[in-house]
């Protein structure tokens, strides 16, 4: 029994060890930065070969997959995809084609496929994560960026900024099955845990899009930090009650009651946030400041900045392990 | 040449978009060689067309007139004449910026010159003032740059801009009023709740006294005549403004623009819409 029980204990700590594992690409100085969230500290710096921007962790929690584009911005290579990097040995052990100049992209709850947004063309690209492949391109709206996929695996949504839309994407037939208009230059989009709304930031409107997923319309528009902040990323609070927006141009993230469809707080952060996420138990967020080289680690109870822990050359994206 | 191309390039864009919905936005063009009114009156009269935009300002008070008459809309992107605008026409608006707004942003340039650089050597440097510049990156710039010179192999300037940000912003209303109709289109262009991404980082709007487009210009310093542009700047940034993230407060972005943009003619044009 005591064994068991220390056995369990020991399970509980390595599993909990791995849910606070912090991710962050750093856009200009082509690395990704690993946190331990417990102690705050920088547990390994690994380099890419080319400009990392959407991260996110595998299901599992095994890996990382970084989103690299030419370093020239005006330049697209063969370089351009999506890399896995093995956590426990922090080598880059798989390379995916998405496309060109992937930016954001998202993997499927079961860890199969991952869809990514081509910022230079005008259309998503499906992989298949276990052969490698690409399995489809679908077109959608001008300078595609945000993607987010429904907690069951059956929708993702990709908005578009020149367009100024989102496209619905069936994840069974793998085809646009339908497009609606969000607010001017929209940028990140998530989902509220059971689905049943979506959210997009609109970075010259200045707002967030509620969207009611059923309909597929936009059911309120909240304007944030005066339409002048220019918000980019996006995170949705585990329970959906919160959603935090990073606000780029005003330094701050804004808290809005999802109940309410309301802004009822705002957390000053470092310069130009743009990536922002959530722990599981939705205690802290983090944001990518970019301009501040740094991220800053906030308590959602206080909503305050409680820490910042120094990362590479302009932080794009920030992501937690599961 | 530049102002066709942006056009061009504005109409394979907004039939991109409108694909997604449906619907289908077609450019037709005529010849530069022929009278502009008379081909655009063939063209109103073979082709449901609502729009009308000259790419030579030359034509701009013709059409405009014509575009009153016959209520379609006229899309100003090449004429900076205070004139047109005086003339005030309910069907007009205006993409290109006015002389009066140029030479606002000229001097706001130079007296910011003269601040940041007090009995500094003078060193031979050209200032101009522009629309738009190939070499701006930030706020989705890059991306349109980089669209303009896959297509044409050359650097998308301000007339290019103008073209584009025309098409862009008159098939953005269509898909948003769901209309076609001038009278909705009108309406929602000089909304006050309506704003456009130009890919200049602020939100562009018309001004609804006079159908003018609110928008930052950029000031291009050069070495010399010719060289490349060294540096581009934000004309409102250089009122000290700050950048429009700065200008909070409850100050309004529209205001900082209009300072930079003067009404034509001053005071408005005296009569409601």
């Amino acid at each position: 029994m005591c064994l068991t029980f220390v056995g369990l204990t020991l399970w509980t700590v390595s599993a909990d060890a791995q849910q606070h594992l912090i991710a962050v690409s750093n856009e200009v100085g082509h690395s990704v930065t690993l946190i331990d969230a417990a102690t705050l500290k920088v547990t390994r710096t690994i380099p890419v070969p080319q400009r990392p921007r959407g991260i996110e962790f595998s299901p599992d929690g095994k890996r990382i997959f970084v989103a690299l584009s030419d370093p020239q911005k005006t330049v697209q290579t063969s370089g351009d995809g999506i890399v896995s990097i093995d956590i426990a040995s922090g080598r880059i052990d798989g390379v995916y084609p998405a496309g060109s100049d992937p930016e954001r992209f998202a993997i499927t709850p079961d860890g199969k496929r991952l869809y990514a947004a081509n910022e230079d063309g005008s259309w998503t690209s499906a992989t298949d994560i276990a052969t490698r492949k690409l399995i489809a391109t679908l077109i959608v709206g001008i300078e595609p960026e945000g993607v987010a996929i429904t907690a069951d695996g059956r929708w993702v949504y990709v908005t578009a900024e020149t367009s100024n839309s989102v496209s619905v994407i069936d994840t069974r037939a793998n085809k646009v099955v339908a497009n609606f208009l969000v607010d001017v230059r929209p940028r990140s989009v998530a989902f509220s845990p059971d689905g049943k709304t979506a959210y997009v930031t609109a970075e010259i409107g200045g707002s967030l899009s509620v969207i009611d997923t059923r309909t597929r319309r936009v059911v309120h528009t909240i304007a944030l930090e005066n339409r002048q902040g220019k918000p980019v990323g996006l995170a949705v609070s585990p329970d959906g009650n919160w959603v935090y927006v990073a606000n780029g141009n005003a330094n701050a993230v804004s808290i809005v009651d999802a109940r309410r469809n309301a802004v009822v707080g705002r957390i000053p952060v470092g310069r130009r946030p743009w990536g922002i996420a959530v722990s599981r138990d939705g205690r802290t967020l983090y944001t990518a400041d970019g301009l501040s080289n740094a991220i800053s680690v906030i308590d959602t109870r206080s909503r305050k900045v409680t820490g910042t822990v120094n990362v590479g050359r302009q932080p794009w994206g920030v992501a937690v392990s599961p | 040449m530049s102002i066709e191309r942006g056009l061009q390039l504005g109409a394979a864009e907004a039939n991109q978009t409108a694909l997604l919905f449906g619907n289908d936005i077609q450019l037709f063009e005529s010849p530069a060689s022929t009278d502009a009114v008379t081909s655009a009156r063939k063209l109103l009269s073979q082709r449901k067309v609502q729009i009308i935009i000259a790419s030579s300002a030359d034509d701009a008070d013709a059409l405009s007139a014509l575009a009153e008459r016959e209520h379609v809309l006229f899309l100003n992107v090449a004429s900076r004449s205070p004139a047109l605008r005086a003339a005030c026409r309910r069907n007009t608006f205006h993409i290109e910026a006015s002389e009066s707004t140029y030479s606002a942003a000229a001097s706001f340039a130079a007296q910011s010159a003269a601040v940041r650089a007090p009995g500094s050597a003078p060193t031979p440097r050209v200032d101009s003032t522009v629309l738009w510049s190939p070499t701006l990156e930030r706020y989705g710039a890059s991306q349109i740059n980089q669209r303009f010179h896959a297509r044409y192999g050359s650097g998308m300037d301000g007339s290019a801009w103008a073209g584009w940000a025309a098409v862009k912003i008159i098939s953005e209303s269509f898909l948003r009023a769901q209309s076609s109709d001038a009278w909705k289109l009108i309406a929602y262009l000089q909304s006050p709740g309506t704003s456009f991404d130009g890919h200049k980082g602020w939100p562009l709007s018309f001004r609804t006294a006079d159908h003018q487009l609110r928008q930052p210009l950029y000031v291009a310093t050069r070495d010399s005549p010719g060289a490349r542009v060294e540096t581009i700047r934000d004309v409102p940034e250089l009122r000290g403004s700050g950048s429009a993230g700065a200008v909070g407060g409850g100050a309004q972005l529209n205001a900082v623009l209009d300072r930079i943009t003067p009404l034509m003619p001053a005071g408005g044009c005296g009569r409601a819409r």
